[in-house]
């Protein structure tokens, strides 16, 4: 008896280790039940047979136990009876655990050779076996509801008695059957289903084509095997099970004109392959989009794809809602979202916007609705968390790089009902609140420009010519000091401020009638073609955020570049000096290149350059600027303007620089 | 070794606090100050010094001594500097330099050392343009209120010109125009560059530049309209014509009986004599003053638009509170002519016109500078230079501060009488045996001449140009004016 219990000690020693050699498997949460059996078997190990089985039959007593939990303690309690030489009482529990787990065999090395006899005539008697021969072999199957699983001969040991045996399989019509199996025996079952649906292999050219069918999308087609499969192969997408009868196949692509075509679907027992429809070829859809006004050298960019160098005449896009870019100068100029008529040329202005981002807001706030016409709205921001009226609250990466404007709703204060706007300019580094939206207009950096002064004179009457600039328009046509303008392009002029704007208005390079008259009161019709003149916009407008919008425009049109661009990176100059921004002044002049010229030039912009230098404290690199302005015939503003001669000689002056002589207007 | 001890103790004492005031009655008080100056109250003054009495360190002590000095009179702008009255200035100079002494970072201190500046530019004892010169270039390169340095900007550029520097002058203004295009520093700086360019004879660019400012809005004291009238006269004789209409027109001579002297005044206005009536009239649009002098045979009219007489053996300003006398001139007798400068001097000729004497603005002595066989029929500053008008053939020379003489001009004339300049140095000389006058370039070129006996001015006996360079005439065949437009 000793040498007994010491064999079964032994031989639970040996099952015991084995348990803790098992692969722990993935970490899983701490089961109590499992805590239960393992403490059971631990016990078993260690011998402690009774507390083995007071342990189980408190578990097995719970009926929260999982079914799994009980198996093993139904186990371990039998392995304890059987090792407790407890025959009886071990195979009560084995007839319970069969019912379980029909195909439980006992631990050999845990189990006495006596208990193992007992358990396989208990088997014997209530486990049965069905034998499965299934069409199509994957298909799944279900006894009382369970899934289960038959080993490669296609036994699997059940328990004995009437069994509920399903066999399904997604495609096939599902086959039910009640079989009694008797104990001990093998009872064979044979399930061939037959199929309820399709599957259909779509091909179509080109790769990526969306399938839908009956109007649901159910893919996107790709070549086989990847990107790198022969461009001969056509693309292919595999809808599987489709119920039989007719089904509309529709294939589309952004580009392609899309097709659809109906197909029936029919069960074929023999084949059973995933139907191949015939290629899908889909002709590509283009549009021209015809640009308008964008600045040469820019580059245009549809939907983030490849840039197309403008001037262009048209650029092939396909049909649809196209998200276009324009940029110039290392930004974004414009952008606009795009619709493009299927096989029309879609005609768009593309002319350069500022870029505006709003804070606090996604939609232009009431009253601003004007400037969506104007203006490009190039996202949203997040208010900054310190007081929005602040400059300083704007600093650092509120505002992203490219954006010329940004408009900020805020909440209302406490006495207040409407919003608080505020216009940050990031150039000029101001905030300005505003109650009503500034114009969004664009400045004007061009005039027409005559080369005449006129002024007013009691004695020898009104818009008399006092002044005509050596090789002007007003020069050539033959305009003298003294006469007096009557009317311009058939209008009649009353004074000399009337004139200079008639003048003014009229479109540069087109000749234009003015009518003169002589001191006498002899008149003369001359034509007069005006030139095209740059112009630098001096923003002094007081009203707030008016600077802020035109600076955006600036901006915007100096990123642009052309004919235009030097004039807006000095108009640009002025308002940052104004704003305080010297340096940055000095920066903006030196990048406005204007040709050297009489008139508005580069001297022009020396001088302004320089003065910002001063303003900037740099005197030493502003000498040079200045000299050079001091001896230039160029004019501030416009061709018309003031020359700058006698200013830049004053600065001069200042630095301690002699002045040799100045040069009059 | 006690001196020592004490010279410690005294530089070691805690420096003396400011005294404390009542800095919420000194604000209550300056509203109420601020109120009374927009309303033009005399009381404003006392108002003002109420409020740095109540709180004299406290913030608003600089701006009610500034506030002070304005209604003493400090000028805003240098040509309001000559309007300055010798007690005001005085006045408003101390309490300008309190501000700039004591409250150097004051937001009002940039305006205070400006209008100090100007002071130093009004035309009496003490003026000094050099010393004015240093100090505005001070407050022009200094930190602070920008408006007050593009002011200061601009009086350099007003001093540049009175002083003959023409393109120093053109620059400082050109420069405002630039840089402050739309501020009222640049609109007075467009009529500076008017009279520059007036002065040089650019008449065209004069034109233009004044015709900016007219259209701006240019304040009334400048008479942009008057010179851009001149301008405009200068380009139409540039382009073959006359500067003036072909007919004149009679204008009335208000209460005298026979015009013997005529100077022109600002804004058209006119001063004339009647030297047997023994008055003096003013008028414009209107009569606006009249002075009973005995015998006036001069007259004169200086920058700051003061009119000058010469009469019963003294020189007289004629305030509007009546005639004030410069000096009394014994030797002299009643000058046949007197010219007023810039800094305040006055020029006379004595009763034959053969001795030029200078009377000293401070002590109102009188120097012989020159004295001659050529006699001299008029004398007259044109707003650079003093000039003389030898009777006769009519050389113009040019007085120099010793007394030396320097021709312009050598018309040849019959009989040369009287002359007037305008604001372009253009000089008129009436010949009344010849019964013309002739318009001279300030260089002593002819420009035009006007025959007058056939245009219904039958004995011319004065003449002045008017500020927008019409040519007036007193007839004393009518005891009349006539005006060529």
């Amino acid at each position: 008896m000793r040498l007994r219990r010491c064999f079964v000690s032994l031989l639970l020693v040996v099952a015991a280790a084995r348990a803790a050699d098992a692969p722990a498997g993935d970490a899983a949460p701490p089961d109590p039940d499992r805590a239960a059996v393992e403490s059971l078997r631990q016990d078993l190990a260690a011998s402690r047979f009774e507390r083995v089985l007071a342990g189980a039959t408190v578990l097995l007593q719970r009926t929260d136990l999982s079914e799994a939990a009980r198996v093993d303690i139904l186990a371990l309690e039998a392995q304890a009876q059987a090792a407790s030489g407890d025959f009886d009482a071990a195979e009560a529990a084995w007839a319970t655990l069969l019912a379980l787990r029909p195909g439980f065999v006992p631990d050999p090395a845990g189990t006495p050779r006596k208990g193992l006899l007992r358990f396989e005539k208990l088997k014997a008697s209530k486990v049965g076996t069905l034998r499965f021969q299934v069409d199509p072999p994957d298909a799944k199957v279900l006894v009382d509801g369970r899934e289960a699983h038959a080993g490669a001969d296609g036994l699997l040991p059940v328990a004995a008695g009437e069994r509920a045996v399903r066999v399904e399989r997604r495609g096939y019509d599902p086959l039910e059957s009640k079989v009694q199996v008797p104990g001990g025996q093998t009872v064979p079952v044979l399930a061939q289903l037959v199929p309820n649906a399709r599957s259909v292999l779509v091909r179509a050219e080109p790769d990526g084509v969306e399938v839908l069918v009956d109007g649901n999308p159910v893919g996107v087609t790709r070549r086989p095997g990847g990107d790198g499969a022969p461009s001969s192969a056509a693309s292919e997408l595999l809808v599987e099970y489709l119920s039989l009868g007719e089904h509309v196949f529709r294939l589309r692509k952004p580009c392609f004109h899309a097709q659809s075509f109906t197909q029936l679907l029919k069960v074929d027992l023999v084949d059973r392959s995933p139907k191949a429809l015939d290629v899908v070829t889909l002709d590509p859809a283009r549009s021209k989009l015809v640009p308008r006004g964008a600045p040469a050298g820019a580059e245009l960019r549809v939907d983030g794809g490849g840039s197309t160098p403008l001037p262009a005449d048209s650029v092939d896009v396909c049909p649809g809602t196209r998200d276009v870019e324009v940029r110039a100068g290392g930004r974004v100029v414009r952008r606009a979202r795009v619709e493009v008529p299927e096989g029309q040329d879609a005609v768009v202005d593309l002319a350069p916007r500022p870029q505006v981002v709003l804070a606090g807001a996604t939609t232009w706030p009431p009253g601003f609705e004007a400037w969506s016409a104007m203006f490009d709205l190039a996202g949203t921001v997040a208010l900054p968390k310190t007081d929005p009226a602040r400059a300083a609250s704007w600093e650092g990466d509120v505002v992203p790089p490219g954006v010329d404007l940004v408009l900020a709703v805020a909440s209302p204060a406490a006495d207040e009902t409407v919003p608080r706007l505020y216009l940050v300019s990031p150039a000029l580094r101001t905030v300005d609140r505003v109650a009503t939206a500034p114009s969004p207009h664009a400045p004007s950096l061009r005039r027409s420009a005559s080369g005449i002064k006129l002024a007013d004179s009691r004695i020898g009457g009104n818009a008399v010519v006092v002044r005509v600039s050596p090789g002007s328009p007003a020069a050539a046509a033959g305009l003298k000091p003294g006469e007096r303008i009557v009317a311009v392009a058939g209008v009649f002029v009353h004074d000399a401020r009337s004139a200079s704007a008639a003048l003014a208005a009229e479109p540069p390079g087109r000749p234009v009638e003015v009518r003169v008259a002589s001191r006498a009161g002899a008149e003369r019709a001359v034509p007069l073609t005006p030139a095209s003149s740059p112009w630098v916009e001096s923003v002094d407008d007081a009203a707030p955020g008016r600077a802020a919008v035109a600076s955006a425009w600036f901006e915007v049109l100096a990123a642009a570049g052309g004919d235009d661009a030097p004039a807006a990176w000095g108009s640009l100059g002025l308002a940052l000096a104004r704003a305080g921004r010297a340096a940055a002044a000095a920066d903006a002049w030196a990048r406005a290149k204007f040709p050297d010229r009489a008139g508005i030039g580069a001297a022009t912009a020396a001088f302004y350059r320089g003065a910002s230098l001063v303003a900037a404290g740099r005197e030493a690199e502003a000498r040079e600027p200045l000299e050079r302005a001091r001896a230039s015939q160029a004019t501030a503003v416009w061709d018309d303007g003031p020359s700058v001669a006698p200013a830049a000689a004053d600065r001069l002056r200042d630095l301690g620089v002699p002045a040799p002589g100045v040069t009059s207007r | 070794m006690i001196a020592t001890l004490l010279l410690v103790s005294v530089l070691a004492a805690p420096a003396a606090a400011p005294p404390r005031g009542d800095a919420a009655a000194a604000e209550q008080q300056y509203r109420v100050a601020r109120r009374l100056a927009a309303e033009g109250s005399p009381e404003a003054l006392a108002a003002f010094r109420k409020v740095v009495e109540l709180d004299p360190s406290g913030p608003l002590a600089p701006e009610a001594l500034v506030e002070q000095a304005v209604l003493q009179g400090a000028p805003g702008w240098p040509e309001g500097a000559a309007a300055v009255g010798a007690a005001s200035a005085r006045a408003a100079a101390e309490l300008l330099g309190g501000v700039a002494g004591r409250f150097p970072s004051a937001p009002r201190a940039t305006e205070a050392r400006y209008r100090g500046a100007l002071l130093r530019l009004a035309p009496l004892a003490g003026r000094d343009p050099a010393k004015a010169r240093v100090e505005l270039l001070s407050v022009a390169t200094a930190p602070g209120d920008p408006a007050f340095i593009a002011r200061a900007r601009y009086a350099l550029g007003w001093i540049d010109e009175a002083a003959g520097e023409d393109d120093l002058a053109r620059a400082a203004y050109q420069r405002l125009v630039l840089t402050r295009a739309h501020d009222e520093v640049a609109i007075r700086a467009r009529v500076g560059l008017g009279r520059v360019a007036l002065r040089k004879g650019e008449f065209g660019t004069a034109a233009a530049w004044l015709q900016e400012a007219v259209d701006a809005s240019a304040p009334a004291e400048l008479h942009a309209e008057d010179l851009r009238e001149l301008a405009v006269r200068g380009v139409l004789r540039e382009s073959g014509g006359s500067g003036w209409g072909a007919k004149p027109e009679p204008a009335p001579a208000g209460p005298l009986k026979s015009v013997t002297a005529l100077a022109a005044l600002p804004g058209g206005a006119f001063v004339a004599a009647d030297r047997r009536g023994g008055s003096v009239a003013r008028w414009g649009g209107g009569l606006s003053g009249v002075w009973v002098l005995d015998g006036p045979e001069a007259l004169s009219v200086d920058d700051a638009g003061r009119p000058f007489a010469g009469a019963g053996g003294r020189v007289l300003r004629l305030d509007d509170a009546g005639p004030a006398t410069v000096a009394q001139l014994d030797r002299f007798g009643t000058p046949s002519a007197i010219a007023a400068d810039a800094e305040g001097n006055v020029f006379v000729a004595d009763r034959r016109g053969a001795k030029i004497g200078r009377i000293d603005p401070q002590t109102g002595a009188l120097t012989v500078l020159r004295e001659s066989k050529d006699t001299v029929a008029a004398l007259l500053w044109d707003g650079r230079r003093i000039l003389g008008l030898e009777d006769g053939g009519g050389r113009v020379f040019e007085l120099g501060r010793d007394g030396s003489t320097r021709t312009v001009a050598q018309p040849q004339l019959r009989g040369a009488s009287g002359f007037a300049a305008d604001a372009a140095g253009q000089i008129a000389i009436l010949d009344t045996k010849a019964a013309e006058v002739v318009l001279l370039t300030p260089r002593g070129d002819l420009l035009e001449r006007v025959p007058l006996r056939d245009r219904g001015v039958a004995k011319p006996a004065a003449v002045a140009l008017a500020s927008d360079g019409a040519l007036v005439l007193a007839d004393a065949a009518t005891g009349g004016l006539m005006v060529f437009p």
